[in-house]
């Protein structure tokens, strides 16, 4: 599975340094499985496949810039969890977005799903809010969920269906944007970075 | 999943060749492609602080310059700062000779 920034390769144990550093980046802690913990590297190793349905490392040349995972699958109810980390070098080039619309794309292909659910908090929720009606439906609020960073934030909750996926694998070069006009609104692209 | 083959040179939106574009179709078929017709784009504005592009706008500007036939390194993405940056790269892969304008 590749596109046109990154390739996703099944994660592999010379994979783990470079997860490890992402997950433990100051920007991401307080996101990701830990919630702002710092565990060691043994513990990190230990818990990367709890609850996880298929994982990649991004790659760009055979170097590791980013991570996707589906977790929390719940395939009798047609719905599985995404969430995408980016190297700090790699934030906002594109890469993990790209990363989370092949692993969606992956993940259509492969099982039966209504619906793929991405959580972020209401602080990283400005990466990828163009998206909104487009390429994702906002369907859950939870008020002043998480605290970091000093303060309490929203979680929310961000649901993507099939028409959705339809838009994301014309962005991912199944389509394309030219030809797409603002009358049309229609044709497009991927999500952003969501936290497991 | 594999990834449509991409022409080469600059296309139209019916897959046909097409001349590079000056600086004020290039921000409309920008501004079209992006659905972002609701503000005057300028060369001079900066794609964050002036254009509010997120992450996900980035990414869709890097795939119109693809299929516009100016695929953009991911190495050069964090130096694209203003909409003439990206239009000035979108120049130098098509060949040049268009100005600003």
């Amino acid at each position: 599975m590749a596109g046109r920034l990154v390739g996703l390769v099944p994660v592999r144990r010379d994979h783990l340094p470079s997860l490890y550093t992402m997950v433990t980046h100051p920007d991401t802690a307080p996101h990701w499985r830990f919630r702002g913990g710092y565990p060691s590297p043994e513990q990190f190793e230990q818990t990367l496949w709890q609850d996880v349905a298929a994982q990649f490392a991004l790659e760009q040349r055979g170097r590791c810039v980013g991570w996707v995972v589906a977790y929390k699958p719940e395939f009798a109810q047609g719905h599985v969890h995404v969430a995408a980390c980016s190297a700090p070098e790699s934030l906002g080039t594109g890469a993990a977005i790209e990363g989370l619309g092949l692993l969606i794309d992956h993940l259509w292909r492969a099982w039966p799903l209504r619906k793929v659910y991405m959580e972020t908090s209401e602080r990283s929720y400005p990466q990828f809010a163009s998206g909104e009606g487009r390429i994702f439906e906002v369907e859950g609020r939870l008020r002043q969920h998480e605290f970091y960073d000093g303060r309490r934030w929203d979680k929310l909750v961000l649901a993507l269906y099939e028409e959705h996926v339809a838009r994301i694998r014309g962005l991912l070069g199944m389509g394309g944007l030219l030809g797409r006009t603002a009358s049309s609104g229609d044709a497009d692209p991927v999500p952003r970075v969501t936290h497991h | 999943m594999k990834r449509q083959e991409k022409p080469n040179g600059r296309l139209d939106a019916n897959g046909g060749s097409t001349e590079a574009l000056d600086a004020r179709a290039w921000m409309r078929r920008v501004a079209d492609a992006l659905g972002r017709d609701d503000i005057e784009f300028t060369l001079a504005a900066r794609l964050a602080e002036d254009l509010d592009f997120d992450s996900l706008a980035i990414y869709e500007l890097i795939v119109l310059m693809d299929e516009l036939g100016a695929d953009v390194p991911e190495a050069l993405i964090p130096s694209l700062v203003t909409l003439g940056d990206v239009y000035d790269h979108y120049v130098t892969r098509t060949g040049g000779g268009v100005h600003r304008g």
